[in-house]
């Protein structure tokens, strides 16, 4: 992924609806530049397409607290 | 009174030798006098303390004390809700915000008979910190004031060390637990995931956050443990699990203990200061010498925990934050403001992609592991810097040894392990797997014992009253169980 822009961090903000000062806005996107790298690590290049993240949905146990094998026959 | 550990004072108590109306006043005398300098409480309740102090002297005198901690002034990290008591996350976003009922864990503490002595200083919703442009100033180290405590349960650690309550709960998302304790020279317990339950915890990232508790001594977090782990059906992340008796297997050496190690992690990746290395070395050569066997492991990269825990923390407290962030954005401190901000800027493929390497890590950590009991790292990486040095970015390029285990939900402590520069103390981390908080809390509390950990608490504000010998390896004059004022 490219570095983004300026325009382009003001433009995620004003959509994520933040009223933030020029200012802020040029330092967020310094702090993009150290953020990007970390992003990077999680993108993890020939990952497995069928990967499944940490927190998985159970049908069989949305109250999964109840019964820690998610529901017993 | 020299303010006592958790487990002298429950002796002192069930003996009748130790009054809990005479114990709370005096920790209120203590706070009185040094509160000012160290900014631990956003609220002191005393008049509610004298009360449950009276109520538990009752019990005393009746034979009804209700266990260990009857009795025992403690105090809350203000992201616990507390019913009819301001509960402020340290934001002004919150100052006005009194809850109708008592987070979970806050219950079961109070049903377990402690005396409940204010709420205490945090960082800006357990992120923003240290902020000065809130309506409460950030907490100050005890050893030396002008050092910083880490974050964010900061004043849990600063009262404690100072002897100002002795015990607290806290809550650790990337070693917010942790951090301060190892800072501030305390016992800190990040429980299992799942363990504790986070009903009326104010949430930073809900997948990353552990309720859990500090104290001066491993024996003690056990007691504060026993007392608020168990299932909450409420908290959909609790587990349903018996607690086991957590207290069980302390007093006994870490012989034919498996103790895993990960140099690398120390040695290059995040390089640690001499008296943390060798406190660490230190800590290590204790078990061995009990019997216990070092083994070298091959883990995953620090930075990788590291990234999958700030992508998941940020995009998780974001979405928390929005509709605030949206309306009252200037209210908030600027670095938690700021800090959360950057969480609009990260993609929803990026915070999936966060969770599958979460997951990734939870198997090769697993993996990498499979062949010890426990793992030992140093606890934080250097002695308390200056409080003034600690900058809005810093989180995003230091690395720390606390967030494998947030990322992986496994238990671990920070234990008090010797004193580096500026006579400030240095720590040792354990981890164990997930519910194995009885063996972790033995080899913490092995090390603990035969270390000769039960030092003199610092001496506020002019700096500790301990002077040990040789930095780094703890030699302080002992006079247990503590030899505050």
């Amino acid at each position: 992924m490219g570095r983004l822009s300026r325009s382009a961090v003001e433009i995620l903000l004003r959509r994520a609806g933040l009223t933030v000062s020029q200012a802020e806005i040029e330092e967020l996107q310094q702090a993009w530049f150290l953020l990007e790298p970390i992003l990077e690590l999680v993108r993890a290049e020939g990952r497995d397409p069928v990967v499944e993240p940490a927190q998985i949905f159970r049908a069989d146990a949305w109250n999964a607290s109840t019964d820690d094998d998610g529901g017993r026959p | 009174m020299l303010t006592p550990t958790i487990a002298d004072a429950a002796r002192l108590i069930a003996a009748r030798k130790l009054s809990p109306v005479e114990l709370v006043e005096h920790c209120v005398a203590r706070i009185s006098a040094l509160d000012g300098d160290l900014h631990c409480f956003i609220a002191i309740t005393e008049d509610r303390a004298r009360q449950e102090a009276k109520a538990a002297e009752s019990r005393m005198m009746a034979g009804t004390l209700r266990g260990r901690l009857d009795g025992v002034p403690i105090a809350h990290k203000d992201i616990f809700a507390t019913r009819g008591i301001a509960t402020t996350a340290h934001s002004r976003l919150l100052d006005r915000w009194f809850p109708a009922e008592d987070a979970h864990v806050v219950t079961l503490l109070a049903d377990a008979g402690t005396v409940m002595l204010g709420k205490l200083t945090t960082h800006e919703f357990a992120l923003g910190g240290p902020s000065f442009d809130l309506p409460w100033p950030p907490a100050r180290n005890p050893w030396d004031i002008e050092r910083f405590t880490s974050g964010s349960s900061s004043g849990s650690a600063a009262a404690i060390a100072a002897g100002l309550v002795l015990g607290a709960t806290g809550s650790d998302t990337g070693g917010s637990i942790r951090e301060p304790a190892a800072l501030c020279g305390v016992a800190g317990l990040k429980p299992t995931f799942g363990l504790c339950s986070r009903t009326g915890v104010l949430p930073l990232a809900f997948s990353l956050d552990h309720p859990g508790v500090l104290a001066w001594t491993v024996e003690d977090c056990a007691i504060l443990l026993q007392a608020v782990a168990g299932h909450d059906p409420r908290d959909p992340a609790s587990r349903c699990r018996l607690a086991p008796d957590f207290s069980a297997r302390l007093g006994r050496h870490a012989k034919g203990v498996r103790i895993g190690v990960v140099p690398r992690w120390h040695e290059t990746e995040c390089t640690v200061s001499e008296a943390v290395r060798r406190a660490y070395e230190n800590a290590l050569s204790i078990w061995r010498a009990q019997g216990a066997q070092i083994v070298e492991l091959d883990m995953p990269a620090l930075r990788d925990y590291q990234a999958v825990t700030i992508a998941i923390m940020l995009c998780e407290a974001f979405a928390i934050h929005e509709p605030w962030m949206r309306e009252r954005f200037a209210d908030y401190g600027e670095i938690f403001r700021d800090r959360v901000a950057l969480g609009a800027l990260i993609s929803g493929a990026d915070y999936l992609q966060a969770l599958r390497r979460r997951s990734e890590l939870c198997v090769l950590t697993l993996e990498a592991a499979s062949g010890v009991d426990v793992i030992a790292t140093p606890g934080a990486v250097n002695e308390a810097p200056p409080i003034g040095s600690v900058t809005k970015w810093g989180f995003l390029t230091s690395s720390s040894f606390a967030k494998p285990f947030n990322v992986t939900g496994w238990p671990a402590i920070s234990v008090r392990s010797g004193f580096g520069d500026h006579n400030l103390p240095v720590a040792v981390q354990i981890a164990a797997k997930p519910f194995q908080e009885p063996l972790l809390l033995q080899v913490a509390h092995a090390f603990e014992r035969a270390a000769d950990m039960d030092v003199a608490r610092p001496s506020v504000p002019t700096g500790p009253s301990v002077q040990p010998q040789q930095a780094g390896l703890l030699r302080p004059g002992r006079d247990a169980p503590s030899t505050n004022a």
